[in-house]
């Protein structure tokens, strides 16, 4: 009897103690929820983790044919990137249609460094938010260190 | 050939099953308001009226002006037979949106672009407003010409819509990717909002969704949207003749890479579209 409880009690820990490993997945749902068919094999991350490992940012272009196209905000997009370090997966989280339309012709192509856990590289996932601003011919980008929060 | 689609009228009872068109029941030909298309050769009975273009030069099959959409009549279809028509109109009536689209013609060309109400016979589906060029007129204005080419292009659809700054129109944006499928897209009302307030646009093109950067038409046309709250400098005609120049280099979206700001003479030849709408609205009719 005594066993059987010091081994639920082992178990219980050694559950805790991988949960507490992983890379705050209970704190960015979002991230997990948007790729949920899979979620299981991907590690959750939050941006910090996101923007340490980015390599690659590939220059947004303008939308295409605007006459006095004026918008600036913020595009929130929940990546999925491949043990490789490409973009294998994106959803937009937020963001305006000219701003999606710009960035997310690009996300495909940023770059990651390899995410290792145990020695061995993962799929991970997270949130990353880009600041932008669009004229007719011209798009300026900037990743933001955080998700703002509540409205643009 | 008809040099108007409203001047002819069609002799049938009969609807084509392939086309949806009215089928003279004597000769077995589909009456699309311009031509006739005869459905088991595949083929037009008279040449398409469009001028040879660069595109066209590139896609031989496109050169052939008795061919019908590129001979794939199972993927893509002309519904009206007529390529320019006019759809929401916050100014009033589509006769002042149609008369915003003239005001940046010359004063000459203005009497050889014309308003047809469509009924189902004339080209143009029931509730439909439509603009028909004369092909037969020859015009110096580039504004003209360029909208005497989309209207005679048979194998695709342009809208122009003038709504106010918080109207809505539907369009397509991309929302998601996956490296195995691509993108994912979703529909989502969009509105011209205030550009001035560096919040919106005053005139924009979606073309249908495919080549070329979205956000994409909600369909497959291309939607021209120009702002009747802030249309900017020239005010609607300049922007309407700006974004059907934008229609024109990209080929209704076929090229749309051809009509991005920055590339090639893209810039000039909008800013030419405005300058001339705005020389060609001080002749009041």
């Amino acid at each position: 009897m005594i066993g059987r409880k010091l081994l639920l009690g082992a178990c219980f820990l050694g559950c805790l103690a991988l949960h507490l490993m992983s890379y705050g997945s209970a704190q960015l749902p979002t991230c997990c929820t948007a790729n949920s068919d899979h979620a299981k094999d991907v590690i959750c991350v939050p941006t910090t983790v996101m923007l340490a490992h980015l390599l690659h940012i590939e220059k947004a272009k303008a939308p295409c044919c605007g006459k006095g196209l004026s918008e600036h905000g913020v595009v929130v997009a929940s990546m999925e990137v491949s043990p490789r370090g490409d973009v294998v997966r994106f959803h937009i989280l937020q963001g305006k249609p000219f701003g999606s339309a710009s960035i997310s012709q690009v996300l495909p192509l940023w770059k990651f460094k390899p995410l290792l856990k145990h020695e061995r590289a993962k799929t991970f996932c997270g949130p990353i938010a880009i600041r932008y601003e669009l004229s007719d011919s011209s798009v300026e980008t900037a990743v933001l260190p955080e998700i703002p929060h509540g409205p643009e | 050939m008809p040099p108007r689609a409203c001047l002819f009228s069609a002799a049938s009872d009969h609807q084509s099953v392939s086309t949806g068109k009215e089928r003279d029941t004597e000769s077995g030909l589909d009456y699309f308001g311009d031509r006739y298309y005869a459905s088991s050769m595949g083929r037009w009975m008279s040449p398409d009226p469009i001028w040879v273009t660069d595109d066209r030069l590139a896609d031989p099959q496109r050169l052939n002006l008795y061919s019908y959409v590129e001979n794939k009549p199972l993927t893509l279809t002309d519904p009206h037979g007529d390529d320019v028509t006019l759809g929401t109109c916050a100014s009033g009536s589509a006769q002042s949106c149609f008369n915003q689209v003239q005001a940046g013609l010359a004063k000459d060309d203005r009497s050889h672009v014309h308003l047809v109400a469509g009924d189902g016979k004339n080209g143009f589906a029931k509730g439909v407003n439509g603009i028909t060029v004369d092909q037969d007129y020859k015009s110096d204005s580039k504004n003209f010409q360029v909208l005497q080419s989309l209207a005679g292009d048979h194998s695709a659809t342009a809208r122009v819509d003038v709504l106010n700054s918080n109207d809505q129109v539907t369009i397509k944006v991309a929302v998601g990717y996956n490296a195995k499928t691509g993108n994912q897209y979703q529909e989502s009302p969009i509105s011209p909002g205030n550009p001035s307030k560096n919040d919106g646009f005053e005139g924009y093109t979606f073309f249908p969704l495919g080549e070329g950067p979205g956000p994409y038409s909600d369909g497959n046309y291309t939607d021209v949207v120009v702002n009747n709250s802030d249309s900017g400098r020239g005010g609607v005609p300049a922007s309407i003749h700006h974004e059907l120049r934008h229609v024109f280099l990209g080929d209704f979206g076929r090229s749309a890479s051809k009509a991005l700001h920055g590339t090639g003479n893209v810039d000039q030849q909008t800013k030419a579209a405005e300058d001339e709408a705005i020389k060609n609205q001080k002749d009041k009719p």
